[in-house]
């Protein structure tokens, strides 16, 4: 390969990317950034106000619950997607008949657009016209209901639930393109040397599939942070701001609020938890992949 | 071999898991054929009867040849030009050799957009499109190549690291020019994981609004999705409007989704994964 | 075989995109979305557009013809007087993505001619110099003047008169007749009292019967009868106090208010589940008769007839007896303004365009139009009445009647969008019990710093 790696190749291949690129994304990140130093409405000139936009955001207590929300969101929606998926896929990575229809179906989900999602899920969650409060009375387990949404506790673990329905086929996909990689002859090796599923899964099937996994964990931790049409269309954020991402937040500042400046501020730090989480994800693995 | 009762288990276990993730689409669906007084009011009976007037309502309201053409349109200019060039850079990061370290960065530059969300953007790229004098459906078609770039350099790059260097070095035996390796030794190789980009690539311009809703002032110009905005007003919404032609979207991302189920599988197998 | 497939299936959609895109550009004007939606115009409209001045007009719904049909149908008026002269089309969005696009438009010189404002953003566009001063078209156009009451003119007046209103909103609480009789309780009226309010809570709780429909999720603006309370606490007599920084929110006044939305909330007026409830689920739950009292302004005329007929009655919410203030204080004041680009000085026969367009909006014809659709314009022409299936509107036009006081501007109107949100939710807080009342009116003062 050293041979065609001329440097004319290598800038002219990159470049018409790195342009779009720049100029589509940085370039308004950069734009945007800037924007979170203002006081702005949006309408007229944007007034230069130094820090205040972050001193206000730190001392804002919607932004600690829009924090909060988002990180049990992180938490829940990562663990039940990163594993979930990962025994789904198990479960569908067989001969069994209907499956490739099983798989289809799965993925179902992420092509619903969002305002359908919303009306949807509030039938199922609402607390008094939902159905998971109406089958629970029909069970007799009336002490069990729930504000799933609306309430002051539970919306982000039901926006993790919502996100989790709606990823779960796309995340199957990949893993089960991920443990079709491993070699048959491997599985029958085990097998043969009478390992118990347990073990086969400890020691062979998971650390096969790290860099799936990882791949995996990348697309779920930038996915969670942008998570914004669920928490929009099941509670709006509220009530009174208490199911609030640092997304929807940022958004209605920005646009409801018409305080630019102040939703740019949020919207940086957003961005700056997301890279941060990603970044000391990558690195973590990347340590363990070299050990390895 | 999985014995018997294994197998049921594992059967019902699908099945179970299946019904759940399904039971909201076709309730969607359910749904479509209802008033909408009876949606509000009776979300979960079974509609009366098979009423067609959503459908016939959403086809008034909106004018399908045009939104569907228009969505065709962007849809097509926006995923020839992001796979070239993101092909190309792509195989730049996976199989030129340079500097590790530089090769690195650029790769980590280009990955961290998938953090972004589009929302931020939307100002600063309504200006950006003004100062390039791209207006109505061509104002689309940056943003939409740019949003695309992240996740395509995450796949492509993943993938293409994984061929081995000796058909490389192969093909330039054989005196094949950078362009001849790259056209019609590696990208026939590619197939799977292209499929997958444009699949989800495809998806994702199908649904987008806010871009659309920013950049699209003439209804001449109008996509799919700015379809829902129609039947919510200030003081009015018309759930079964909107439910209807959320499902004039959604059918032809099914019969897509349909016809390249099984590349999918593979470009994510041969893709994302050996990332 | 399959890479086959993919191209053959990629080329074919390109081609169908390509062919699909382009010949319906051009076959634009005879299709149903220009027609029916972007360009108000009658299919009638002749042929000979040479001299013909086009307008546009930026309306807060993406569907004018269904959404916002009064207007609608006073610009088909309009165009069909004026045909071959002048032409308003709408550049319609929904109202969030419409307030996003004329920040946009304004900052690249774009904006249309004439456009539906929010009434909290308008100052600041006047400020920026991005709208056209109407004293002038109102100083030649007399009759116009005449038509428009000062108080309505004031509204949205600074240095300049920056807009005119675009109608009238008139807003309190309907309720179900029907529901009241069988349940035995006296109907509200005006002057009905707080504490008589609670009690007929009460008495619809004990029937079963959910009070007061109220919806929360991403309707936060839905507080429009509670609006008038703010006023029977003198709210718009200190607002400017309060603006001007010499007062608070957190006022004796404000915080007796707040503590009788406490109350409301407490006394079991809502469905539990109001925090999941827009408002337009709240409107179902009483047009379909299961709450016996709604709180909306008169735009919902149309459709209450239509589902409740003449069972509906109006009234303009409770009166209190620990304060000091007017009691008889209504709310029908002017709803968002109508501007104009400060760009349409430039065209002469622009501008001359959109003074016909305003002498129109703003003439007997055309309240004509406003009344038959339920809606109240902003002009004063007397001698209108409801039509004999219009219930709802002839309710509220005998509210109206009863010639209560009104401040000169809705209250949250008075206010920049950031102060308006804060105002919401913390009522709103208050009436769900999220907020205590001079926690609520904290919030509100705390906004007011940034």
């Amino acid at each position: 390969m050293y041979w065609l790696s001329k440097k004319r190749y290598i800038v002219g291949m990159l470049i018409p990317t790195l342009l779009v690129y720049s100029v589509f994304i940085i370039l308004p990140i950069i734009i945007a950034v800037g924007y979170s130093f203002t006081k702005y409405s949006g309408i007229g000139k944007a007034k230069f106000n130094g820090f205040a936009n972050y001193q206000r955001l730190f001392s804002d207590p919607t932004f600690w619950i829009a924090f909060k929300n988002t990180m049990i969101i992180f938490i829940v929606a990562f663990l039940l997607l990163l594993v979930g998926a990962f025994f789904i896929a198990l479960l569908l990575n067989n001969h069994l008949k209907f499956n490739d229809f099983n798989k289809a179906l799965i993925f179902s989900p992420a092509i619903i657009a969002p305002i359908i999602v919303g009306i949807i899920w509030v039938y199922i969650l609402d607390p008094e016209i939902g159905i998971v409060n109406a089958l629970l009375d029909a069970a007799g387990l009336s002490a069990w209901k729930q504000q799933w949404i609306g309430g002051d506790t539970l919306s982000p673990y039901s926006t993790a639930i919502i996100y989790f329905w709606q990823q779960l086929g796309y995340l199957v996909t990949i893993y089960i393109a991920g443990l079709k990689m491993i070699p048959e002859d491997v599985m029958e090796a085990v097998r043969i040397d009478g390992a118990s599923a347990w073990q086969k899964l400890r020691y062979i099937t998971v650390p096969l599939m790290k860099t799936t996994i990882s791949t995996v964990a990348v697309l779920l931790i930038t996915g969670i942070f942008k998570i914004f049409e669920i928490v929009q269309q099941t509670t709006g954020g509220g009530p009174n701001h208490m199911s609030e991402t640092l997304v929807t937040y940022s958004y209605s500042t920005t646009f409801t609020k018409g305080e630019y400046g102040y939703g740019m501020s949020l919207a940086t730090i957003t961005f700056v938890v997301s890279l941060i989480i990603t970044g000391v994800y990558m690195m973590l693995t990347r340590e363990k992949g070299e050990k390895a | 071999m999985i014995s018997k009762k294994k197998k049921t288990a594992m059967h019902v276990g699908t099945i179970l898991i299946t019904l759940m993730i399904v039971f909201p689409f076709i309730w969607m669906i359910l749904l479509s054929f209802k008033t909408n007084s009876e949606i509000m009011t009776a979300p979960l009976a079974l509609p009366s009867s098979l009423n067609f007037e959503n459908y016939k309502n959403a086809f008034k309201v909106l004018n399908y040849v045009q939104l569907y053409g228009n969505t065709f349109f962007v849809c097509i200019i926006s995923i020839v030009i992001e796979l070239t060039i993101t092909f190309l850079s792509s195989f730049v990061l996976a199989r030129m050799e340079f500097s590790g370290r530089i090769k690195s960065l650029l790769y980590g530059f280009l990955i961290l957009g998938l953090s972004i969300s589009p929302f931020i953007l939307l100002f600063p790229v309504y200006k950006i499109n003004v100062f390039f004098k791209l207006s109505g459906k061509l104002g689309l078609i940056f943003p939409y190549v740019a949003t695309s770039i992240s996740f395509n350099t995450l796949l492509l790059v993943g993938y293409l690291k994984t061929l081995p260097a000796e058909i490389d070095e192969a093909a330039v035996m054989d005196g094949c020019s950078v362009w001849q390796l790259m056209l019609k030794v590696i990208l026939p190789m590619t197939k799977p994981v292209i499929a997958t980009v444009v699949i989800f690539n495809v998806l994702y311009i199908w649904n987008e609004y806010p871009f659309a809703s920013v950049m699209l002032r003439d209804a001449a110009d109008y996509t799919l999705s700015m379809g829902a905005s129609f039947f919510k007003g200030t003081y009015t919404v018309d759930y079964g409007g909107i439910i209807a032609s959320s499902i004039m979207i959604i059918i032809p991302e099914l019969i897509f989704y349909g016809l390249f189920q099984k590349n999918i599988v593979e470009g994510m197998t041969a893709g994302a994964v050996k990332g | 075989m399959k890479r086959k497939v993919l191209s053959i299936l990629l080329a074919a959609s390109m081609v169908a995109g390509l062919l699909v895109g382009c010949g319906n550009s051009n076959a634009g004007s005879s299709d149903k979305t220009d027609k029916t939606e972007n360009t108000a115009e009658t299919t009638e409209a002749p042929e000979t557009s040479g001299g013909e001045v086009t307008l546009k007009m930026g309306i807060h719904v993406a569907d004018p013809a269904s959404q916002e049909t009064v207007t609608y149908n006073i610009v088909q008026a309009f165009n069909e007087k004026y045909a071959g002269k002048y032409k308003v089309e709408f550049e319609a969005a929904d109202t969030e993505t419409h307030s996003t696009n004329l920040k946009l438009e304004a900052s690249d010189g774009t904006l249309p001619e004439v456009f539906w404002l929010d009434s909290s953003e308008a100052p600041e566009y006047a400020e920026a110099g991005y709208l056209l001063d109407l004293s002038d078209f109102l100083e030649e156009y007399k009759d116009t003047d005449a038509a428009l009451d000062a108080s309505v003119k004031e509204a949205f007046k600074s240095d300049i008169q920056y807009g005119l209103p675009y109608q009238c909103n008139v807003e309190g609480f309907f309720y179900n007749k029907e529901i009241f009789e069988q349940l035995g309780i006296a109907e509200p009226a005006n002057g009905t009292t707080f504490t008589q309010l609670l009690d007929m809570i009460t008495k619809c709780n004990e029937g079963g019967i959910t009070p007061i429909a109220q919806g929360c999720m991403n309707s936060s603006y839905a507080i429009w009868g509670y609006l008038a309370m703010l006023d029977r606490y003198g709210y718009s007599e200190y607002i400017q106090n309060i603006l001007a920084g010499d007062k608070k929110f957190n006022n004796e006044d404000l915080l007796k208010c707040f503590e009788k939305l406490q109350q409301l909330g407490q006394s079991g007026a809502f469905s539990t589940n109001m925090a999941t409830q827009e408002y337009f689920d709240a409107k179902e739950l009483f047009t379909s008769g299961q709450a016996a009292i709604f709180n909306t302004g008169a735009w919902d005329c149309a459709e209450l007839d239509e589902k409740l007929g003449d069972k509906v009655g109006f009234w303009w919410g409770p009166t209190f007896d620990d304060s000091t203030y007017e009691q008889k204080a209504a709310m029908k004041v002017p709803s968002a303004p109508i501007s104009v680009s400060a760009a349409v000085a430039e065209d002469a026969a622009k501008q001359e365009g959109v003074y016909k367009f305003l002498e129109f909006y703003y003439s007997e014809d055309a309240a004509k139009i406003s009344y038959e659709g339920s809606v109240f314009p902003a002009t004063n022409y007397t001698g209108i009445s409801a039509g004999e299936t219009q219930y709802a509107l002839g309710q509220v036009m005998a509210s109206i009647d009863e010639g209560w006081t009104s401040p000169a501007a809705q209250p949250d109107q008075i206010l920049n969008s950031a102060v308006q949100a804060q105002l919401y939710d913390s009522m709103l807080g208050v009436l769900l019990g999220n907020y205590e009342p001079a926690d609520a009116l904290d919030k509100i003062d705390q906004q007011m710093t940034y």
